[in-house]
């Protein structure tokens, strides 16, 4: 649960991440990768049953623009008409440069290193970046 | 003209959904495994893995295509420049030259359209196997009408389109994009199949071509005209 004052997770208790995204397969590696790298992580395929998950208690959601028929847009929408703040918390996965994002949303594009997505989420919460963070000039280094 | 142009966004846009369902998404997958696979090795091994994955990732960035010109909230300017650099060079000239006033009576999306589908047929007509090494797309946009100008040089014949004297010989058009025994300048050096293929292109436009035989370059301007009342 959020400090509702600093927005911070309490330390004793990790971090919750949702990703949202059709593909079994990177709902799966992604999940892991966010695991591995300290966050509590729950997963959904559509926009239904991310909302089913009461999406605003998580402390990043990431979201995939393409969730087969629908958009990962129209769950940014629905999240942003509650919170609008939701945005700090949300990082859109995206295939191509052309597809449409939030100008206020952190964007992934695919495809992406794992390193790249942990550190993206870390952002999110305000956490450090990995140690093997690509985009801090660091040297890559190895996770466990 | 605008269906040509509409046919070739779509073709972007299916271009890119398999882009981003098919390849991207294997790909970020592979990524992922990479780095769990990367736990159980030693140091050494596993920072050649993360050099792998990073050269993967950058590699598979430059396949990501660019946006469309037509993109919401893009200006004429914009569509038209995008579409010219994006369309245009590299695909049918090596080197492009642009210069635009538009500001005064700003085109419509369906006159940048038309615009670039001319500069496009007008190149790929002329020769339908090259690149011409250089072209300058000229526009002025006025309330009464669209100027836009082409001029086309090619650097590896020095008149490619000078008078053929063989050419009442030889005035057959060849089909385009099959090089013959002549080779395949010979379907560029003759003057008068490169007319006979550009003529119902330059017609269509209303266009008028011109040659220069001092350089070897062709030009054509076309006036496209307005009417009184333009919709977006």
């Amino acid at each position: 649960m959020r400090n509702p004052y600093s927005g911070e997770a309490p330390r004793h208790v990790r971090p919750r991440a949702l990703v949202v995204d059709d593909q079994e397969m990177i709902r799966v590696l992604a999940a892991r990768v966010l695991a591995d790298g300290g966050w509590a992580v729950d997963t959904a395929a559509g926009i239904a049953e991310a909302l089913a998950l009461r999406p605003l208690e998580f402390d990043a959601i990431v979201i995939d623009t393409r969730l087969g028929p629908e958009r990962g847009t129209e769950l940014f929408a629905l999240l942003r008409a509650q919170d609008p703040l939701v945005s700090r918390r949300c990082l859109v996965l995206t295939g191509a440069v052309a597809d449409p994002t939030p100008d206020e949303v952190a964007v992934l594009l695919k495809p992406f290193r794992a390193d790249d997505l942990l550190d993206a989420v870390n952002r999110l919460a305000g956490r450090r970046p990995a140690e093997n963070g690509p985009w801090d000039g660091v040297r890559p280094g190895r996770a466990g | 003209m605008f269906l040509m142009i509409a046919l070739q966004e779509r073709e972007s846009r299916a271009l890119t959904d398999a882009l981003h369902d098919g390849p991207m998404q294997e790909l970020t997958g592979i990524l992922l495994s990479l780095a769990s696979l990367r736990r159980n090795l030693t140091e050494d091994l596993a920072d050649r893995v993360t050099q792998i994955e990073t050269r993967l990732r950058d590699t598979a960035a430059t396949l990501h295509r660019p946006p469309s010109p037509f993109r919401p909230g893009n200006s004429p300017r914009q569509m038209l420049e995008l579409g010219l650099t994006q369309r245009v060079e590299g695909v049918l000239v090596e080197r492009l030259y642009i210069s635009l006033d538009l500001d005064s009576a700003p085109p419509v999306l369906g006159e940048v359209a038309v615009l670039l589908a001319a500069v496009q047929l007008l190149l790929q007509e002329s020769d339908p196997i090259h690149q011409a090494a250089r072209a300058l797309v000229s526009v002025r946009a006025r309330p009464e009408g669209i100027d836009l100008a082409l001029r086309v040089a090619y650097a590896d014949t020095v008149q490619p389109f000078a008078p053929d004297l063989t050419a009442e010989a030889d005035d057959q058009v060849r089909p385009a994009g099959i090089d013959d025994e002549d080779g395949p300048l010979a379907t560029r050096d003759n003057t008068a199949s490169w007319r006979e293929r550009l003529a119902p292109i330059a017609q269509l436009l209303g266009a008028e071509l011109r040659t220069d035989p001092a350089t070897g370059a062709w030009s054509a301007a076309v006036r496209l005209p307005r009417r009184g009342n333009r919709q977006r």
